[in-house]
């Protein structure tokens, strides 16, 4: 079976086709989620959400990008959610020190131990801790379309898409969300490792 | 860099990394970039800034997001519902099976009856038939003169299946003792005697061509009761009850004996009605039964 009859029989409301589409998009969505939120039980909360909906309203689905569809419930999702932590601030238990005490059954931590170099491994986490906090600076909407376009690779049509925004806006939201996140990596300057650190920042 | 490069040219060049400015456009922003130092910059600063992102890894997630019924709010199916359906489908076969019991016998009884019933009147027909005793070789004499004058109602005999009936005072004497092969009686030999009918001489008969009158019967006087009732019966018809023919209506029916009714002598059975409803009984309760755990699990 393909991707559209996995979507026509959960049309017709079989849970396990579904279920098909969630493992093939679970990993695309919680990353999104983990952009946005910056914390990996709320992107959790926020990834399960999103499928849920997903499932609720796939009879709305009126074909396109399934892709798109899916991570518009996503960023949807991650809006509520960031809405809801405003409204509702609160500090987590667990450590959110990525060096700290991370999960031991964390696939990623497990991925980092035995299939990359220690040191790239550690320039990465550093890259992408600075990410993370320029990321954070960025407007919500901005944060999705960029998180969509460079991190996620969606063209331009699915980021329209899933974030319902006209192309042209995708283009100019794109443009000076890049712009600012530049900005933002060249002000972490040597805290970055050197591959990482942008021309114009080496020649300052 | 932010002041020396527009808003538009920045949208631009990160449209023109992208693939997403149209050839017209992308030209002229190559033409531009040529020209202009600082737009070459911040294509490369663009560039490298793309490149950095695609070394963040995907971060796979820790678990599956799999949906679970009571996720989505269906429903558990009712434990009800399997037990109906269980029970909907053994209450059906057992109606089944208990067709099968009350039908099935019937059906083959009646089948391996029918073929049994006409053999057995096949079979008794000709041991019903009684001896012909030719007078004197005069076989022609009877034979034409039954089958032309007064044909025979169908005994089974053939053309000359007649018994005496036809002709003016048939010439036949039956013997009522069982006597297997015909006999040849000489005509000056044989005398009236008790227990023999007694008719003309044959030379006396009527041509056989000629249209014959309905026979009058014809009493001897030197004949006992049972004798002259018998002779009445013979001259009377062919289908005396004493010769155990049976009348024409009545061929080729299945006779009972006397004292046993035509069920019986069938051997068909009749499904039983106690069976019948009882089975019709069941096959309510399974259609209801598989009605309502269909409903019950549509409810959900």
């Amino acid at each position: 079976m393909d991707e559209t009859s996995w979507i026509s029989s959960s049309q017709q409301g079989d849970l396990d086709a579904f279920n098909r589409l969630v493992m093939a998009y679970q990993d695309l969505a919680f990353n999104l989620a983990l952009r946005m939120l910056n914390d990996e039980s709320s992107a959790e909360d926020a990834t399960q959400t999103a499928f849920i909906s997903a499932y609720r309203h796939i009879k709305k689905f009126r074909g396109g990008s399934f892709k798109a569809w899916v991570l518009r419930m996503v960023t949807n999702s991650c809006y509520d959610e960031l809405r809801r932590k405003q409204r509702h601030p609160s500090q987590s238990l667990e450590p959110t020190d990525p060096d700290g005490d991370q999960d031991l059954e964390s696939q990623a931590w497990m991925v980092d131990e035995h299939t990359r170099d220690p040191q790239d491994s550690l320039e990465q986490k550093e890259l992408e801790h600075a990410l993370v906090h320029c990321l954070e600076k960025l407007p919500e909407d901005f944060r999705a379309v960029v998180v969509m376009a460079d991190l996620e690779g969606l063209d331009y049509k699915e980021v329209s898409s899933a974030a319902r925004i006209p192309l042209g806006t995708i283009k100019s939201r794109l443009a000076r969300a890049r712009l600012k996140l530049r900005d933002c990596l060249q002000g972490f300057g040597e805290l970055l490792p050197e591959k990482f650190r942008l021309q114009s920042e080496e020649t300052v | 860099m932010k002041d020396q490069v527009s808003q538009q040219y920045w949208e631009r060049i990160s449209a023109y990394l992208d693939g997403q400015l149209d050839t017209r456009a992308a030209e002229k922003l190559k033409r531009d970039l040529e020209v202009h130092p600082e737009l070459q910059k911040a294509f490369e600063d663009l560039q490298h800034y793309k490149a950095i992102l695609k070394q963040i890894p995907m971060r796979r997630a820790r678990r599956n997001f799999t949906l679970k019924p009571e996720m989505v709010g269906i429903k558990p199916m009712p434990r009800l519902v399997p037990v109906f359906r269980l029970a909907s489908a053994v209450i059906a076969a057992a109606a089944v099976v208990l067709f099968a019991i009350d039908l099935l016998p019937s059906l083959t009884n009646y089948s391996a009856a029918v073929p049994k019933a006409a053999l057995t009147s096949a079979e008794s027909a000709p041991s019903s038939a009684p001896e012909i005793i030719y007078w004197n070789g005069q076989q022609n004499y009877l034979s034409n003169h039954v089958g032309t004058a007064t044909p025979a109602p169908g005994l089974g005999m053939g053309e000359g299946g007649g018994y005496g009936g036809g002709g003016s005072a048939a010439p036949v004497t039956v013997n009522m003792a069982p006597t297997p092969p015909p006999v040849m009686l000489p005509a000056e030999s044989v005398a009236p005697s008790a227990g023999q009918v007694v008719a003309p001489p044959p030379g006396k008969a009527v041509p056989p061509t000629e249209p014959t009158p309905a026979p009058t019967p014809t009493v001897n006087p030197a004949l006992s009761p049972t004798e002259i009732a018998m002779d009445q019966a013979i001259q009377s018809g062919m289908n005396s009850p004493i010769l155990g023919i049976a009348p024409t209506d009545q061929q080729g029916q299945i006779i009972p004996a006397p004292g046993e009714t035509l069920r019986e002598a069938i051997t068909a059975p009749q499904p039983s009605r106690v069976l019948t409803f009882l089975g019709i009984g069941l096959f309510l309760l399974a259609a209801a039964g598989g009605i309502f755990s269909w409903a019950l699990a549509r409810k959900r």
